[in-house]
């Protein structure tokens, strides 16, 4: 019992610290290590309640007593107990499912229907190898599971061609680092378990830490002043969002950041990140080992005293 | 052109100009100026954009006439709206260059730029 207690103060430790941890300025300066660090503790968080509810399983004594307490100590409790502990895991589970195939089949449906949409409204030029579809709005997207880059004339009518390199090198990044799946999975998380803070604030914090990698790449591809004015030229043509935003303030981060460029973190600091983000996903399980052997030397010492 | 997707565009790009109800036959003389097509050819795109929900079709004597069943500005209403959504749940449908800004943003940005091009000046005019 004292590993499940163990267990769930673990997780609740990760989950409250873990945003707060990595909110500071230094996650600009190495948006991988960040993205690791992010992703890590919630894959942490995720292993250590369901390996607690299971804890509930092998060792049922605290549980069993509550119900004792409450209904009385009869011979069910010991099944309830055990129902209880096979249950949790499963429900967990059972969310987390029913969230990502809900979320998988919508943006399923909706990317269909945008590509054949594109398809009777999109001209394809074959010098930039994009879609261009007309509009007067400035939008450049591409569509995951494709190799699709999509912009409206409107951009392509606003950016200078070294600018458009960068803004194609951004996207292109995006298709190349996968980095929808990120999302998506950060995206399963926050709707399945909103309560939860490491796992709401993952899926704002992986959003916006895929525009970083890309920029980064940008800027290595095409260069920092041409990025940076292809943002700017999208200024008179975005979808405004009204007030705050959940991605408010994002642009201007990322333009800060091109034109202030920090050095990255040193690699002794990168390096102990990584060390951080193992032990975290290594944690639950080194846990749930030890203090099952501690639990099995106690229960073995009245044995060896005899 | 590529295929049939592009063929399905230009049949689209010619029933709305017309603005009245076309036949296979009249799409495919007007298509046949630019290129040689052959009738069934014509045929299974005008079913598949049929079939798709693209055309509505009655009809006429012994054949049918297609007909768009919105305007182009409707559809590209849709493909924009879509397009420019990156915001809650739609964050990773389509991935962005530039998401949505609120004003402050804008200004923000656009000051950065300035600033930008002033130190780009000052750099060229000190060689
Ligand atoms: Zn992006």
């Amino acid at each position: 019992m004292t590993l499940a207690i163990a267990l769930f103060g673990y997780a609740a430790l990760v989950a409250t610290l873990a945003p707060r941890a990595l909110a500071g300025a230094w996650r600009l300066r190495s948006p991988r290590l960040t993205m690791t660090l992010w992703h890590a503790s919630a894959a942490s968080v995720l292993v250590s309640l369901v390996l607690a509810a299971a804890t509930c399983v092998t060792s049922p004594g605290l549980i069993q007593t509550c119900i004792a307490a409450l209904v009385g100590d009869t011979g069910a409790t010991g099944v309830l107990t055990v129902a209880i502990g096979l249950l949790a895991p499963v429900l967990l589970l059972a969310r987390l499912t029913m969230v990502a195939i809900a979320g998988a089949r919508r943006r399923r449906a909706d990317r269909r229907r945008h590509l054949e949409l594109l398809s009777v409204l999109g001209r394809h030029d074959s010098n930039l190898g994009v879609l261009v579809v007309s509009s007067t709005s400035a939008a450049a997207y591409c569509v995951p599971g494709t190799d699709k880059v999509v912009l409206t004339s409107g951009a392509l009518h606003r950016l200078e061609p070294a600018e458009l390199r960068a803004a194609l090198a951004h996207e292109r990044a995006h298709l190349a680092g996968r980095h929808h799946l990120l999302v998506a999975w950060a995206g399963i998380l926050a709707n399945a378990f909103p309560g939860v803070p490491v796992f709401r604030d993952l899926l704002p914090a992986t959003a916006n830490l895929v525009e970083l990698l890309a920029d980064d790449r940008a800027v290595r591809r095409s260069g920092r002043a041409e990025l940076v004015g292809a943002i700017a030229a999208f200024t008179d043509g975005v979808a405004l969002s009204a007030g705050l935003a959940a991605t408010g303030g994002q642009v201007s981060v990322r333009v800060e950041r091109l034109l202030d460029p920090a050095p990255p973190l040193p690699l002794t600091a990168r390096l102990s990140g990584a060390g951080v983000a193992a032990t975290l996903v290594a944690l639950p399980g080194l846990l749930a080992v030890l203090l099952a052997a501690v639990a099995a030397g106690l229960a073995a010492c009245p044995l060896l005293l005899r | 052109m590529r295929g049939l997707g592009d063929l399905e565009a230009a049949v689209m790009d010619r029933l709305w100009a017309w603005e009245q109800p076309a036949t296979v036959r009249e799409v495919l003389d007007d298509l046949r100026r630019d290129r040689d097509l052959a009738y069934t050819t014509v045929m299974t795109v005008l079913d598949n954009l049929h079939r798709k929900g693209w055309l509505t079709r009655e009809l006429d004597g012994r054949a049918y006439r297609y007909r768009p069943v919105a305007s182009r500005q409707e559809y590209s209403a849709e493909l924009m709206r879509q397009a420019l959504d990156s915001s809650g749940d739609n964050t990773s449908t389509l991935l962005h260059f530039v998401g949505e800004m609120t004003t402050d943003e804008v200004d923000a940005v656009r000051r950065a730029l300035r600033s930008l091009q002033r130190r780009a000046r000052r750099e060229s005019q000190q060689p």
